[in-house]
């Protein structure tokens, strides 16, 4: 065997090895929930004897996970339709306006990147509280667009820069095209992908948010997801490890479909914001 | 752009002369055109900029959300940085930092571990990004139930005669944060193999070849060559890990331990969130905030000088 297949070999045993702490954790947590109490009482870590699947359906009726993603889905929703939105129609703003006061605007946008999420909610919970918009869903699914929005318009401008030349709009201008005729019909086709991935990472940012709608949304009937699942781990009183585990699987669960089928688009959008 | 070619007047100058107004120029923006623009303004604006202001205007206040809140200079900040709560919450995020190198070291030498010649490399690429699409606050419930006192990790060790090292991981000062810097390590390492990967790819492959004929070991390797060509990413992915800890640590801190043991694992965010909701002492929240933002944009400011620096000098 020569020196680079025992390199392969022994770097693929050790790349195995490493999987373990990364998947181990999920099993324990399928574990948790689905085990039956008495199995779970008599040895909360080994591999159950019986099993309770009941408790799945439980968590998602009495607990109110099921209302909590329903919630989850108003809120993230708007959230993300409202930033592909009106990110790409900024974008294509900024992309055909350079001037000083183009600029400014955009870099006003683009500093929300670096704004600590705690100095925004703070006192956004004193101007809801004022306005009436505490507790809305539609108000914490356009808070949710608005954190993002910074992102939105530096993905989809660099993504404008290298794929979609001036030129081609300017000729389409020439031939009579309107602003949003061109953006309709030119701009969006031929930024789909880019929209689809910009989709998918507010999708997984905001369903994951747990900051934002805890402060923002304080009735107990209109938590999301997020915040469900966690005050269900953090009781300390009424803690019961299998409900907190099954919450925790239920509200994970949407977003592996989102893995699956969009885990290229999504490593795309991360290495654009790492690497324009 | 207004006027894009001579003598063919485009519709936005038709449209600012309708409106009763000289066109201003290609640099100028017209009423329709600034459409598609003013959403992304009304937003940012309302749900940004507004809060912000409010926070920096409130934190020269004695701020009580629903009653007058008289100025009082600078008395927020006087009392905040003579708090030794603020301190230590102060040291506490300098803690977190220590955990730097490991959190960009490993996600470099394993992108390097899983490039293409490790098959299925696409596989493993995967197991490790996909913690980083979840809920931090999911994530660390899952760290709630693996670093339990009776959990599956102190029964492992106590299993093979570790019963020493079994702490209470998250409820005992001494290994608090050190615990929570290998949580975090867990969920970031994904976007990093990703990103380094994406370095690695674009790596010369002769360059890994010569080095490996010369007799190179895998960590000379790295030392003399993986390291040296990426650090311009290195050095990027280093501040987005720093502007991350001051970002967006309030999940994993209200989850994992509440900033307890008393306030030793606390970061500034979790510290903010609880003078202004659970003690009500929003102006001093503020002022926090005001120091958070000021933090922040000093690491942007210096990570970019760094990046620009590195940049040239390869």
């Amino acid at each position: 065997m020569t020196r680079r297949h025992r390199i392969a070999r022994s770097r693929t045993v050790i790349a195995v090895l490493l999987t373990l702490p990364f998947l181990y954790p999920f099993v324990f947590l399928i574990q948790v929930s689905v085990a039956s109490r008495s199995s779970y009482l008599q040895d909360p870590v080994g591999f159950p004897s019986s099993f309770d699947f009941g408790r799945l359906g439980e968590v998602w009726t009495r607990v109110g996970m099921g209302k909590a993603m329903l919630n989850s889905a108003i809120a993230v929703g708007l959230g993300v339709v409202v930033l592909v939105v009106v990110s790409s129609m900024a974008a294509f703003w900024f992309h055909m306006h350079r001037g000083r006061t183009a600029r400014a605007l955009k870099a006003t946008i683009l500093m929300g990147m670096a704004l600590p999420l705690v100095a925004m909610v703070i006192p956004l919970f004193t101007i809801f509280s004022r306005t009436g918009m505490l507790n809305e869903l539609w108000a914490l699914g356009l808070v949710y667009a608005a954190i993002n929005l910074p992102f939105g318009v530096f993905f989809l401008s660099a993504y404008y820069r290298d794929g979609l030349p001036v030129s081609v709009l300017e000729a389409a201008r020439v031939d009579g095209a309107s602003r949003w005729h061109e953006f309709r019909h030119i701009v969006l086709p031929l930024s789909r992908p880019a929209l689809a991935t910009l989709a998918a990472l507010g999708f997984v940012w905001t369903w994951g948010d747990l900051l934002l709608s805890l402060v923002l949304v304080q009735d107990p009937e209109r938590r999301t997801v997020t915040v469900s699942a966690a005050a269900l781990a953090v009781n300390r009183f009424s803690n019961d490890s299998q409900v907190a585990a099954a919450g925790a699987l239920l509200a994970l669960l949407p977003l592996i479909p989102v893995f699956l089928f969009a885990q290229r688009a999504l490593q795309r959008g991360l290495l654009t914001g790492a690497t324009k | 752009m207004s006027v894009s070619t001579p003598g063919l007047p485009s519709r936005d100058v038709e449209i600012e002369v309708a409106a009763g107004r000289a066109p201003r120029g290609r640099r100028g923006a017209s009423v329709g055109d600034i459409a598609f623009v003013l959403p992304a303004l009304v937003l940012v604006g309302f749900l940004l900029v507004l809060p912000v202001a409010t926070a920096i205007v409130g934190s020269f206040r004695d701020w009580e959300p629903g009653y007058s809140s008289p100025f009082i200079g600078l008395d927020n900040y006087r009392e905040l940085f003579a708090s030794p709560i603020f301190r230590e919450v102060l040291r506490n995020e300098f803690f977190y930092l220590l955990g730097l190198p490991l959190w960009v070291l490993l996600p470099l030498a394993m992108a390097y571990l899983v490039n293409e010649r490790v098959p299925a490399a696409s596989v493993f690429r995967s197991i490790f990004f996909f913690p980083a699409i979840l809920s931090p606050a999911i994530v660390a419930v899952l760290f709630v139930f693996m670093l339990g006192p009776n959990g599956p990790l102190n029964s492992a060790l106590r299993a093979v005669g570790l019963d020493f090292m079994a702490f209470d991981w998250l409820a005992d000062a001494t290994v608090v944060k050190p615990t929570i810097i290998v949580v975090l390590l867990w969920a970031g390492l994904g976007t990093g193999v990703v990103i380094f990967s994406a370095g690695l790819a674009a790596l010369p492959p002769e360059q890994l070849e010569a080095a490996r004929i010369d007799g190179a070991s895998t960590v000379q390797e790295l030392r003399y060559i993986v390291v040296p060509a990426l650090r311009p990413l290195i050095v990027l992915y280093a501040v987005m890990q720093v502007i991350n800890v001051f970002l967006w640590s309030f999940p994993w801190i209200y989850v994992l331990t509440a900033g307890g043991p008393g306030y030793s694992s606390a970061t500034l965010d979790y510290d903010i969130y609880q003078n202004t909701l659970a003690f009500s002492r929003f102006g001093l929240g503020a002022a926090e905030m005001v120091v958070l933002m000021a933090v922040v944009a000093i690491t942007v400011t210096v990570g970019g000088v760094a990046m620009r620096l590195i940049g040239k000098s390869t």
